[in-house]
């Protein structure tokens, strides 16, 4: 009994201490950027252009972040739709038929394809073959491959996630599976479909690969056509970084594309907690 | 109101879960379905309004008809589900009002008329014996309500598009004896006026309500009978092993 018990004790210290690693790891890399780019973070370095010879080392990051934001908008527009539509399929539809199960490896696979290797077929099919050329629409729609099988298997496990009791008494009063679905399923899952589709805009606000060779410029202006190269921050930040530009500003970089993703997945994990909790 | 069923088996993959079944319920009143857990007495009941073709791997052979009418003859299984109202084991109430669970199917059957849904709404939940008790709060969510509410809610949402056979599933399973009680009295009040097949493995409750009761077994039926009859004077061996407890 005292070994038991004993045990116990340790497995809690063990797993406690495994989460205080984690939080420590966060907070480190966190105060460390804040340390080294906090002071770079200023008004000027948000609104103005990069400046200076070589370029970055001096003014901001505006177009960057504004091409960041647009990047992660057309990747959105791009993969949210057809990411709920698979998604519906996969929970509501096509029980135990073949190409269902097809069709769940495929979006696993497709999950699990390295962003460069999205990049990589981005600009072979996007840049070359349909001619867009090294512009925002090739980086978007690449970054919407990318996160296309993040919105369908976050999507599909929150409608998974409805009570299934729901779907029965349904069909037992002969509605259709269409009105269930727009009545009670979707605005039951519709808070952990959005959390989903808000951590996809994470990561595509973040990958650097598929736009590296699709979209993304050491320096473009703010002119935000489509079929124009952009700026985005985390290419910016691999420049300035690599090519030893300036690490100060390296640094705020940094900090300022952490800050963003934190704020989208905190927002996420705000939503997420919500779902099943309409007052219902 | 009759339902007959005629040679009806049902298999999930290649399991056979119940086996040439005959049987026939005529006009109104409570007809109970009893037998040791696993016999088939949910998928009989789910047979009879089609929702046992949801599960996966389901087959069946058999003839089902509704008054006179055969219901896998149709491809429209929902027109089906609509005439024959079911009420699951564990209470459901849809994330919605309480009145939004009483006109769930009303509106999707395109009663628009207010004065019609409100009265659709007042009726069924009176007939389910809950008006009393709910007619101050239609607006706050169903969600609120007490197990024994939510099955009676549960019944007033299936009564609201007047189905002609009402189907209930082990109804009073999760619900403590006051709540059981009140629904037991309920379903006597509704046999009036519409056919209730009841399954439950409260042989009391059955012998408390049903006019007729069905004894099966291993996907058979053993015996079929005046409730009356079945629990005093029962034809087969097995029907008396099974209401003495030697079989459960």
């Amino acid at each position: 009994m005292i070994l038991r018990s004993f045990l116990d004790r340790f497995l809690l210290a063990v797993f406690w201490s495994a989460g205080l690693v984690i939080l420590l790891v966060l907070t480190g890399i966190i105060g460390y950027l804040l340390l080294r780019g906090g002071s770079s973070l200023t008004l000027e370095f948000l609104t103005t252009a990069p400046k200076g010879l070589p370029l970055g080392t001096g003014g901001g990051v505006l177009p960057a972040i504004k091409g960041t934001l647009m990047l992660v908008l057309i990747a959105v527009l791009a993969a949210a739709a057809p990411g709920l539509i698979t998604a519906i399929y996969l929970s509501e539809y096509g029980e135990s038929s073949k190409f269902r199960a097809l069709v769940n490896i495929t979006i696993q696979c497709m999950a699990g394809i390295p962003s460069i290797v999205t990049g990589l077929f981005g600009y072979a099919f996007f840049v070359v073959y349909l001619g867009f050329g090294i512009s925002l629409l090739a980086g978007g729609l690449s970054l919407g491959i990318m996160i296309f099988p993040v919105i369908v298997l976050t999507a599909r496990d929150a409608l998974l996630a409805v009570n299934e009791q729901y779907r029965l008494a349904g069909a037992a009063l002969g509605v259709s599976r269409w009105y269930m679905l727009h009545r009670v399923i979707i605005p039951q899952s519709a808070p952990a479909i959005l959390s989903g589709i808000l951590l996809a805009m994470g990561y595509a606000a973040g990958a650097t690969a598929p736009i590296m060779v699709t979209a993304a410029v050491i320096s473009a202006g703010m002119s935000g056509g489509l079929m124009e190269p952009v700026m985005a921050l985390p290419y910016h930040l691999y420049i300035l970084f690599s090519q030893h530009i300036s690490m100060e500003k390296a640094y705020g970089t940094a900090l300022l594309l952490v800050l963003l993703l934190l704020f989208l997945n905190v927002t996420a994990l705000l939503l997420k907690g919500q779902h099943g909790k309409g007052g219902y | 109101m009759s339902v007959q069923v005629k040679n009806w088996s049902v298999f999930f993959e290649k399991n056979p879960v119940l086996q040439n079944i005959d049987l026939e319920f005529n006009g109104n009143g409570i007809f109970a379905v009893i037998g040791p857990s696993g016999c088939g007495k949910t998928t009989l009941l789910k047979s009879i309004n089609r929702t046992a073709e949801l599960d996966h791997g389901f087959n069946c052979g058999g003839t089902i008809l509704l008054n006179g009418e055969d219901i896998y003859q149709k491809n429209d299984a929902a027109s089906i589900r609509r005439r024959v109202g079911m009420v699951f084991q564990t209470p459901v109430a849809l994330p919605m009002s309480v009145r939004e669970n009483v006109l769930f199917g009303p509106r999707y059957f395109g009663e628009k008329n207010k004065q019609k849904l409100s009265d659709i709404c007042e009726r069924s939940l009176k007939q389910a014996g809950l008006w009393e008790e709910v007619k101050d709060k239609l607006g706050q969510p169903a969600g609120e309500l007490s197990g024994g509410q939510k099955q009676r809610l549960a019944i007033a949402r299936a009564l609201a598009v007047e189905p002609e056979v009402l189907l209930l599933d082990e109804p009073c399973s999760s619900l403590d004896p006051a709540s059981t009680m009140l629904i037991e009295r309920l379903l006597t009040q509704l046999s009036g006026t519409l056919a209730i097949v009841l399954v439950t493995h409260n042989l009391f409750q059955a012998k408390r309500v049903a006019h007729q009761t069905l004894l099966m077994m291993a996907g058979q039926v053993v015996e079929y009978g005046p409730t009356e009859q079945l629990f005093s004077k029962p034809s087969r061996q097995e029907t008396a092993d099974f209401i003495s407890g030697l079989t459960w």
